[in-house]
């Protein structure tokens, strides 16, 4: 508990009222009430009266907390304004807070504050390493406020717009930066286009002091200048780079990460043109300690990804854009060539993801994943989505090079939503069939109810489904499941399900087994199913295929 | 199994799982080479009645068996202290009044549960967080001591600069 001593400690309340009474009397018979006097008198008895109050507080039950555990309270706070109110509550709050230096480390100058202000704050975060947002406002007052405390620097976030004030406050940051772990580095692009301000060469590599540097975030609208960073122990490395008119040096970034072998988490967006000037066609930069990769780029697609390599690598998500001025997509999914080069420089070793998606003006989204909880298994997931039902350009392209693929999730929760017409059925049959043509044998074929159509369509008596036989060649296939967790059998093709599990069985590759997982379970598809399958199996309605064992065995 | 005795001498039989999660515990019981069925000794006077104590027993049985947090990871701490954000169970848990809600956090506290703690101070932290320091006062029987020079110097330091 606090100990810390009140006045009249070791007196009633009572006792302290009486004793502070009779002083006042004494002080009210000795003067002549002046003026001077009476204002003495007035701020002696407020300093009293607030004594008096500061010890009543300390029988509330709240400030029964020891000072550690009331000092816990405003770490859970954010935003400047409750830690100020809560150190304005009452004098022992405020005491407590104010030492705890931890509390005041946070520090906002892209608001225009006092310099008393700052300096409070600073004095008040002690030694501790210091978390500072800071714009080019009101700059030159600040820099002479942080220049005692440029070591104590732990997590600096830039937001200026322009790099020159980043060579500048790295100029003046040069020296030792030994807590700087986070740098953030947020530069808009210039808005006087009439009088830009160049950029000019530093001597010496930016923040060039902060050796235990980890984590590095650039978000710019301007070129990175990624070539004047070197940072030896960096962990986590953000890039985002959206530029209209300029082109993105490819050949920086692969430097770049080329120099920081430590990464573990790199995560790369890129919206603007890319440029391999420089770049080598075989050139391979490895990552060799990175666990998560994500790259999103324009087009051309996966080109920067195909220069990377992260042997650790446990999830990677690969993601194109594509222009948005082209009405239809160019490549919905990766071209052989891509595919060949991607998935075996990423899946080498154990791996829980690699995701490669595909988004094209604002109408279509393609996407695959291979999900691979073993070295033994690897799960292709096909996901593809349209939002306006009149596109009518090929969805899914051929997968050449398959033989990573031993199970084939149908991403259908993607798509339910938006029911496609004839002629687009067709169409995404028509690409289903090329991808199974291209498949190696698959253990499982994962199917949502929604759209079985185009999965199923040589088995569907629709009309222009009857041409697509050609096209499908189902592969070996160990198992299927159809589940749904809202759908029931009513709304799914059965006899289609049926002539599929035919077909195979007359292909002399049969299914071992059937699996139903939908909310009414089509008990007479048992029979219907039995003599061409293994066995068919129903899963409590609500469950995902591989969740839980079945339960009914026929 | 073991057997805890709180500082009004009442019983407890709790799986040492359950007991381990608070760490004064877990301490006490490996210093003395302890396994099964000693009782520790609760009478340390920061909690004394048996009704926060079956709370905080509720709430280790309730989490029995999750990882406790560790030190050596400042980042992790600085994170899950910077938000307010509490579980389902725990916010159920801990609504309680204001009475039983301190005594919870002055068992956690000297039962070493962080965990506990934590919940117990974002709870109090989500009842002044947008409150004005009066509202604050108001909330927890708290008298404005600040003297009016204090009050002035306060309001100073927090003032915006009127030009940059």
């Amino acid at each position: 508990m606090d100990t810390h001593a009140y006045p009249g400690q070791g007196l009633s309340l009572s006792q302290l009222v009486f004793a502070l009474n009779e002083e006042l009397k004494r002080v009210a018979y000795r003067s002549s009430f002046s003026f001077d006097m009476l204002s003495q008198l007035d701020r002696d008895t407020s300093t009293a009266l607030a004594d008096i109050r500061e010890w009543r507080n300390t029988l509330v039950p709240i400030n029964r907390f020891p000072l550690e555990v009331l000092s816990i309270i405003p770490t859970h706070l954010s935003g400047e304004d409750n830690l100020v109110n809560v150190s304005s509550v009452c004098r022992h709050w405020r005491r407590t807070f104010v030492q705890h230096a931890i509390l005041w480390t946070n520090l906002n100058l892209t608001l225009v504050r006092t310099n008393l202000y700052i300096k409070t704050r600073l004095e008040r975060a002690k030694g501790s390493a210091l978390n500072i947002t800071l714009t080019h406002l009101g700059r030159d007052h600040i820099l002479a406020l942080l220049s005692p405390h440029v070591q104590q620097l732990g997590c600096l976030h830039f937001i200026f717009d322009c790099w020159s004030y980043v060579r500048g406050f790295s100029e003046f940051t040069s020296g030792p930066l030994p807590l700087l772990h986070t740098l953030k580095i947020h530069v808009a692009e210039d808005d006087d286009i009439l009088h830009p301000q160049p950029m000019i060469n530093p001597s010496l590599p930016l923040f060039g002091g902060a050796i235990n540097l980890k984590n590095f975030a650039l978000h710019t609208e301007v070129l990175p200048f990624l070539d004047h960073f070197n940072f030896p122990s960096l962990t986590t490395f953000e890039l985002s780079a959206i530029s209209e008119d300029q082109v993105f040096p490819t050949a920086q970034l692969l430097d770049f990460l080329e120099a920081t072998p430590t990464l573990r988490d790199v995560r790369i967006a890129i919206h603007e043109e890319i440029s391999l000037a420089g770049v080598p066609q075989g050139r391979i930069v490895v990552l060799p300690a990175a666990e998560t990769l994500y790259v999103s780029q324009a087009d051309p697609s996966y080109v920067i990804a195909a220069h990377i390599s992260c042997p650790a690598v446990k999830a990677v998500s690969l993601v194109q854009e594509q222009d948005p001025a082209f009405a239809e997509p160019q490549e919905a999914f990766p071209t052989s060539a891509t595919w060949n080069i991607i998935p075996p420089r990423y899946m080498a070793n154990q791996i829980d993801e690699i995701q490669l998606e595909s988004i094209a003006a604002q109408n279509l989204s393609c996407s695959i994943s291979f999900l691979s909880p073993d070295p033994d298994s690897t799960t292709l997931e096909l996901g593809y989505r349209i939002v306006e039902p009149d596109d009518d350009d090929g969805v899914i392209r051929r997968l050449l090079g398959a033989e990573y693929v031993q199970v084939l999730y149908q991403a259908s929760r993607t798509i339910q939503n938006h029911p496609l017409s004839l002629e687009q059925l067709t169409l995404v049959a028509h690409e289903i069939g090329q991808l199974f043509k291209a498949m190696g044998p698959l253990e499982e074929l994962a199917l949502g109810t929604s759209d079985l159509q185009p999965f199923l369509a040589p088995f569907i008596d629709l009309p222009n489904f009857h041409d697509l036989r050609q096209w499908f060649a189902y592969p070996q296939i160990k198992g299927l499941s159809i589940a749904d967790r809202r759908q029931s059998l009513a709304t799914i093709p059965q006899d289609a399900i049926v002539e599929f599990a035919m077909s195979q069985h007359a292909l002399g590759v049969p299914f071992e087994w059937v699996a139903f997982c939908l909310k009414d379970p089509p008990i007479d598809m048992a029979e219907r199913l039995q003599p061409w399958v293994g066995a068919v199996h129903f899963l409590p309605g609500g469950l995902v295929v591989g969740e839980e064992e079945p339960v009914v065995d026929i | 199994m073991v057997l805890l005795v709180t500082s009004d001498n009442k019983n407890f039989v709790v799986d040492r799982e359950v007991a381990d999660r608070s760490v004064f515990v877990k301490n006490t019981l490996e210093a003395r080479g302890l396994s099964i069925a000693t009782p520790p000794m609760l009478n340390g006077g920061c909690f004394e009645l048996t009704s926060p104590f079956l709370q905080v027993l509720e709430y280790c049985q309730h989490h029995r068996g999750e990882p406790l947090p560790t030190t050596d990871d400042a980042n992790a701490d600085e994170n899950r202290k910077r938000t307010t954000d509490i579980g389902e169970w725990d916010r159920k848990f801990i609504t309680v009044d204001h009475e039983m809600l301190f005594e919870i956090i002055l068992a956690a506290n000297y039962l070493d549960i962080k965990p506990l703690l934590d919940v117990g101070c974002k709870t109090i932290g989500n009842m002044v967080k947008g409150k004005s320091p009066e509202e604050v006062r108001k909330l927890f029987d708290i008298v404005n001591d600040f003297t009016p020079e204090e009050e002035a110097q306060i309001k100073k330091e927090n003032e915006w600069a009127e030009d940059p």
